[in-house]
């Protein structure tokens, strides 16, 4: 992801958003929790970038999840002066002999405090480094370190109660 | 640590939900060719079809007054046969009947006059 993308072409963007679409997405949606308000928010931003309104970064992938979680913020303020829907977090995919654990997983995940369950995302399924991270939420390396694990061992416990592992 | 990697690697099995398709964006250049397309539909399909409803309106289509005129005379002629048919008791009745469709239907601007005259008759009986 170290290309240099000053400013991406529509196949670059495209690119990106298929690798990272579901990632950014699952980041929206832990914000929003209402997984439609999500999709509007991912593709504006990548509508922007499409429409060459705002250029690539030469790390995009740390960019895209502060430029989505900013619109997601920006969203929610606007949603709380009207009356916010909120759903079921349903993050997973369900996949065959997988529904019942990725629903658990959902639920379990939803039950975390709001900043460990982004942690959690950004350095699992979003696959950055803690420093990332850490930028992202305005915190240090270490406070992120510290929450994960904790989110982890919460995580852990409640699938571990429900014999999932 | 070696739990917590184990554990992650457990996570990432979870595959996340994929993202929708990412809408179409609309290039500046595509007017180029979809402004020449709608113009053409325009005016090969739309100004005829408008051209043909305006010259109907002017030539000596049904309007409102004259339908309101027609179905003031159908009820006439309808209570005209019930009239008819009670005070007859059904004999002649197919002839008389026939007489006012002749009346009635050619003109109905003409007829209206007539079935007065029909009506003055039938008052006769």
């Amino acid at each position: 992801m170290a290309d240099p993308l000053e400013r991406g072409s529509a196949e670059q963007i495209r690119h990106l958003y298929s690798e990272l679409g579901p990632a950014l997405l699952g980041y929206a949606s832990l914000i929003l929790k209402n997984r439609s308000a999500a999709e509007d928010v991912l593709h504006q931003v990548f509508l922007k970038f499409l429409e060459g309104r705002v250029p690539l970064p030469r790390e995009p992938r740390p960019y895209l999840f502060r430029a989505i979680g900013n619109a997601a913020l920006n969203h929610r303020r606007g949603e709380l002066r009207e009356t916010a829907r909120r759903e079921e977090l349903q993050l997973f995919e369900t996949s065959t002999g997988m529904e019942s654990s990725a629903a658990e997983l959902d639920a379990a995940i939803a039950e975390l405090p709001e900043e460990q369950q982004q942690i959690v995302f950004l350095k699992v399924w979003g696959e950055m480094t803690f420093e990332e991270v850490a930028q992202l939420l305005g915190i240090s390396s270490n406070t992120a370190a510290t929450r994960y694990r904790l989110a982890l061992a919460k995580l852990r416990a409640r699938l571990a109660s429900l014999g999932r592992r | 640590m070696a739990e917590d990697r184990e554990f992650e690697h457990y996570l990432r099995q979870f595959r996340l939900r994929p993202a929708p398709p990412l809408p179409k964006r609309r290039s500046r250049r595509a007017w180029l060719y979809v402004l020449p397309v709608a113009a053409v539909v325009f005016f090969a399909l739309i100004v005829p079809n408008w051209w043909n409803k305006a010259s109907l309106q002017k030539s000596s289509g049904p309007t409102a007054e004259s339908f309101a005129r027609s179905e003031q005379l159908r009820t006439t002629r309808r209570h005209l046969r019930v009239g008819l048919l009670s005070r007859l008791g059904g004999q002649q009745l197919d002839s008389v009947l026939d007489d006012v469709d002749k009346l009635v239907l050619p003109d109905l601007d003409r007829s209206s006059g007539a079935l007065r005259a029909v009506a003055a008759t039938n008052r006769d009986f």
